[in-house]
């Protein structure tokens, strides 16, 4: 594997899985991805209504899936968009991006 | 906890709680409550019933479908209150389980609705939902659901929740 450019090792995180969400997990993991995106384009417009819902629905789904981090960054965006507390949402936006890079899935029971 | 409770109608039944605190004790972490004028029975999910699963987010319909699917249910999702309905109109289901904050006709509103339907007056129906000012429980049951979830939704509690709700009919 290729070293990041900056030289640090690229912490990885391992995340167990329900095998019988297999055939879905990537899917959603790639909707996360647009949610980073889509969260982006919140942040640069000022859209509080977006990065609420999307904090909300990160919030429910993640930890149905098995990725309480997921629903933890969308319970902390969610309350954030209420403060509008842009700092915070930016700052988890990006903690998202992090964890969208660095999580490795491995299915068991 | 009461040994026994009155409903809306007068009648008083005599709830069998043992299991639902038996879940609770189980998953600390997730919030399940049940409505009180609700009889359970010991059944095992699935076996080829049928499930209605409701939510305006693709990623739950699918989650929940995937995992009632493997745990014996034949599955039909909707993304809408509306739609769902619809689908109940078209087909009897065993078990009916929806989200509760969705745009235009929410849980609560399709709960009553489907309560009228010829057939679901006593089917079960279990209320999930994420939002906060959702979250009461009371209204859940006073809108005709069965047990009412906080997401995010473990796969154990809710197949407990519906083994659970086998066999209730609200009286």
């Amino acid at each position: 594997m290729t070293p990041p450019a900056n030289g640090k090792k690229s912490r990885r995180v391992t995340i167990s899985i329900d095998p019988a969400l297999e055939e879905l997990v990537p899917g959603f993991l790639e909707n996360r991805r647009r949610d980073v995106v889509a969260l982006a384009h919140a942040a640069k417009a000022g859209d509080v209504r977006t990065v609420r819902l999307l904090g909300h629905r990160m919030k429910g789904d993640g930890g149905g899936y098995g990725f309480q981090e997921i629903s933890d960054i969308g319970e902390a965006l969610e309350q954030a968009a209420g403060r509008q507390d842009w700092k915070v949402i930016v700052q988890k936006t990006e903690a998202l991006t992090a964890f969208l890079a660095q999580v490795d899935v491995v299915y068991r029971s | 906890m009461q040994d026994s409770c009155a409903t809306s109608a007068g009648t008083v039944v005599q709830p069998s709680l043992n299991r639902i605190s038996q879940i609770l004790s189980n998953h600390s972490d997730q919030s399940v409550d049940f409505a009180t004028d609700t009889q359970i029975s010991r059944v095992q999910p699935g076996n080829g019933k049928t499930a209605l699963v409701v939510d305006d987010v693709a990623d739950v319909t699918e989650m929940l479908a995937v995992l009632l699917s493997h745990a014996g249910y034949e599955v039909v999702t909707a993304a809408s209150a509306r739609a769902a309905l619809d689908a109940a109109r078209q087909r009897q289901f065993d078990v009916i389980i929806s989200d509760i904050g969705m745009p235009e006709m929410n849980g609560y509103q399709l709960a009553r609705e489907m309560r009228t339907l010829p057939g679901y007056e006593t089917v079960p129906m279990v209320a999930v939902t994420g939002y906060s000012m959702f979250d009461d429980k009371e209204r859940s049951t006073n809108a005709g659901f069965n047990a009412h979830m906080t997401k995010p939704i473990k796969r154990h509690t809710l197949l407990e929740v519906l083994q659970a709700c086998e066999g209730y009919r609200r009286t």
